[in-house]
C-alpha cells in the first residue's frame, strides 16, 4: 500500500520511528537511574557496629529497597503508560493516513488525475516534488508515516502531502526521466493520442494540419481556444507552421519514440483540456522493440492510424502511370497497412496487457489519407459520401457518419485489404473510418499554403468519446 | 491463671497491633519514597532522550 520505501529527505512523524527509539532509551534509562538511586542510598548506610548506626542503616536500607520495590512497580507502570500512548498516537495516526490517502487516491482516480510524463511517458500516480524552499526531492508527497497533512522537510519547510491542500503548486519532475513536469502534466483532463501509421503515410502533415486548424478556428459547440501548452510545442508548432505556409511539406519525423505535442483547450480562458498528440517515427512500425517503448499505450484514449492508399498493392497497381509521374511528390508508404496493425497488435500483447483475443476498448480512427491524388477523392472522398447519401435518402433519413464508414470499409475491400477490415474489426471494439488529405494537395514548387482537409474529424470523433459531456465535439464530423 | 493467660493474649494483641502499624507506616512510606523517586527518575529519562525534530528551527 501506502508503506514508505524511499527515505525523502523530511522529518519521519515522532510517533514513526524517533517516538520508539525515544521509549527504548528512556525505559533503560529509568530503570538505571533507579538503581542507582537505590544504590546511592545503600551506601549511605553508616554500617551495624553502634546501636545508633544500625537504626541509621536500617533506615537507608529501608529506602533503598523501597526505591528498588516501589520505584520498580512505579517504573514499570510507567513504562506501560508510555508504551499505550505511543502506541494510540501511532494507530491514530496510522489510521488518519491511511484514510486520507484512500481518499486522495479515489479522488485522483476518478477525475483521471495521475502523471503521464510528456518525454519519456511514464505513468504513476504522482511525481516526484522539489521542495520550494531548498530544492530537495520528496519522491513520496503522500499522506504517510512523514505526515498525513504536511510533511517537513530537512530544511525545515512545511509541504503539502495531499492534492486537497494545494500539492500540485510544488515544482515536480518525472521520476523515471527526472524532466521537470507542470502542474497540468498531473493535475487537468487529459486526451491521449496517438497518430500510427508507417513510414511516408503523412502522419506530421496530418497532426500538424489538425492542430494548425484547431489552433486558428478553435473548436466545438462551445469554441474551445486551442493554443499550444508549452513552449516546446509552441516552437514545434510555430516552425512546421511556417513550412506550411511556404508550401514546404513538415520534416520526416526521425524520432521513433516521440515527445508528447501538448495542445491546450482552453475555455473561458482557463484550461479545460489538455490534448497529448503522438507522432512516432513510422519506422517505429518497422520494429517491435521500439513500439513496446511508446509507454503511452498504457493510457490512451483513442488512436488514429494513417493510411496511405498508395502504400496498397491494388491501388498502386491501379495508378502506376500517375505514380511513375509523380512518385517524389507522393511518396507512397512502403510499409504494408497490415504490417503496422500487426506489429502494434503484437506489441500490445506483450507489453501492455491485451489479452491474445481481447479487443482493444479504446476507439480508433482509421483514416485514408492523400486523398488529393489522382483523382482519389471521388472514391473516398466527400462525392463518394454524396453518392451513398444520395442513394440511402430514399429510404430513411441518413446517417453521414454511417454512410462514411460503409463508404471507406468498403473501399478497403475493394482494393483488396478485406483481411485488414477483418483484423482490425475483431480486435478494435470501435473503430471509424476517415478520408483526408493532410497537405491538401500535392507537393510541387509553387510554395503555395498547404491547407489540409478533413483533418479534424477523427480527432473530434476520438474527443467526442473521451468526452462524455460530448462538448468538444461538434455535432458535424465530416 | 485466668487472669494471666489474659493479659498475655491482650499483650500480644496490642504487640502486633502495633507491630502492623509500624509496618504499615514503614511500607506507606517507602510507598512514597520509592514512588516519588520512581517517577523523579522516569521524569529525567523523559527529559533526557524525549526530543522533537526540528530541523531548520
Amino acid at each position: 500500500m501506502n508503506t514508505v520505501k524511499i527515505k525523502d529527505p523530511a522529518v519521519r512523524s515522532y510517533f514513526f520511528g524517533k517516538g520508539f527509539q525515544d521509549l527504548r532509551a528512556t525505559i533503560a534509562d529509568g530503570g538505571k537511574r533507579n538503581f542507582d538511586s537505590a544504590k546511592g542510598f545503600i551506601k549511605k548506610a553508616p554500617g551495624w557496629a553502634e546501636p545508633m548506626d544500625v537504626i541509621k542503616s536500617s533506615i537507608w536500607y529501608a529506602i533503598g529497597i523501597s526505591i528498588l520495590f516501589f520505584g520498580s512497580i512505579f517504573y514499570m507502570v510507567a513504562s506501560a503508560l508510555h508504551i499505550l500512548l505511543l502506541g494510540l498516537f501511532f494507530i491514530a495516526i496510522f489510521i488518519g493516513f491511511t484514510g486520507i490517502w484512500m481518499i486522495e487516491r479515489w479522488y485522483l482516480a476518478i477525475r483521471s488525475f495521475f502523471l503521464a510524463c510528456p518525454h519519456c511517458h511514464a505513468n504513476s500516480n504522482i511525481p516526484e516534488y522539489f521542495c520550494d524552499q531548498c530544492g530537495e526531492i520528496h519522491a513520496q508527497m503522500l499522506p504517510n508515516s512523514y505526515g498525513v497533512f504536511f510533511h517537513r522537510c530537512l530544511c525545515g519547510n512545511k509541504l503539502p502531502a495531499t492534492f486537497f491542500l494545494d500539492r500540485g503548486r510544488l515544482q515536480a519532475r518525472c521520476p523515471v526521466c527526472h524532466e521537470n513536469i507542470a502542474r497540468e502534466h498531473v493535475e487537468s483532463r487529459r486526451i491521449f493520442v496517438p497518430v500510427m501509421g508507417g513510414p511516408s503515410t503523412g502522419k506530421s502533415a496530418f497532426l500538424f494540419g489538425a492542430v494548425r486548424q484547431l489552433v486558428d478556428h478553435g473548436v466545438g459547440h462551445e469554441r474551445f481556444k486551442a493554443k499550444p501548452f508549452d513552449k516546446r510545442s509552441e516552437d514545434a508548432f510555430r516552425r512546421v507552421e511556417s513550412m506550411l505556409r511556404s508550401g514546404i511539406p513538415p520534416d520526416k519525423t526521425r524520432d521513433p519514440i516521440p515527445r508528447a505535442f501538448n495542445l491546450g483547450l482552453h475555455k473561458n480562458g482557463r484550461l479545460s483540456f489538455l490534448l497529448y498528440l503522438y507522432d512516432p517515427a513510422g519506422e517505429a512500425y518497422q520494429e517491435a522493440d521500439k513500439l513496446s517503448e511508446h509507454g503511452f499505450n498504457n493510457y490512451l484514449s483513442g488512436m488514429i492510424l494513417i493510411v496511405d492508399p498508395f502504400a496498397i498493392p491494388s491501388v498502386r497497381s491501379q495508378y502506376r502511370t500517375q505514380l511513375e509521374e509523380k512518385y517524389g511528390a507522393v511518396k507512397p508508404s512502403e510499409l504494408s497497412i497490415e504490417e503496422v496493425v500487426d506489429r502494434l497488435l503484437m506489441t500490445l500483447e506483450a507489453d501492455f496487457g491485451l489479452s491474445k483475443r481481447g479487443k482493444v476498448s479504446q476507439p480508433l480512427a482509421i483514416v485514408l489519407n492523400k486523398s488529393d491524388a489522382f483523382g482519389l477523392e471521388s472514391l473516398i472522398g466527400a462525392p463518394a459520401l454524396d453518392r451513398v447519401m444520395a442513394q440511402l435518402s430514399e429510404k430513411a433519413p441518413p446517417d453521414r457518419n454511417e454512410a462514411r464508414n460503409r463508404v471507406l470499409r468498403n473501399q478497403l475491400v475493394k482494393w483488396g485489404e478485406q483481411a485488414f477490415v477483418s483484423r482490425i474489426e475483431a480486435r478494435f471494439s470501435l473503430v471509424s473510418y476517415f478520408a483526408c488529405s493532410a497537405l491538401g494537395r500535392m507537393p510541387d514548387r509553387s510554395k503555395v499554403d498547404f491547407t489540409a482537409k478533413d483533418v479534424l474529424p477523427p480527432l473530434l470523433w476520438i474527443f467526442g468519446k473521451y468526452d462524455r459531456a460530448n462538448s468538444i465535439m461538434s455535432a458535424k464530423l465530416y | 491463671m485466668a487472669d494471666d493467660d489474659m493479659g498475655m493474649v491482650i499483650g500480644s494483641i496490642i504487640f502486633l497491633t502495633s507491630m502492623l502499624i509500624a509496618l504499615s507506616i514503614v511500607l506507606l512510606f517507602g510507598a512514597i519514597i520509592g514512588a516519588a523517586v520512581g517517577s523523579y527518575n522516569y521524569c529525567k529519562a523523559i527529559q533526557t532522550h524525549v526530543r522533537l525534530e526540528r530541523p531548520g528551527a
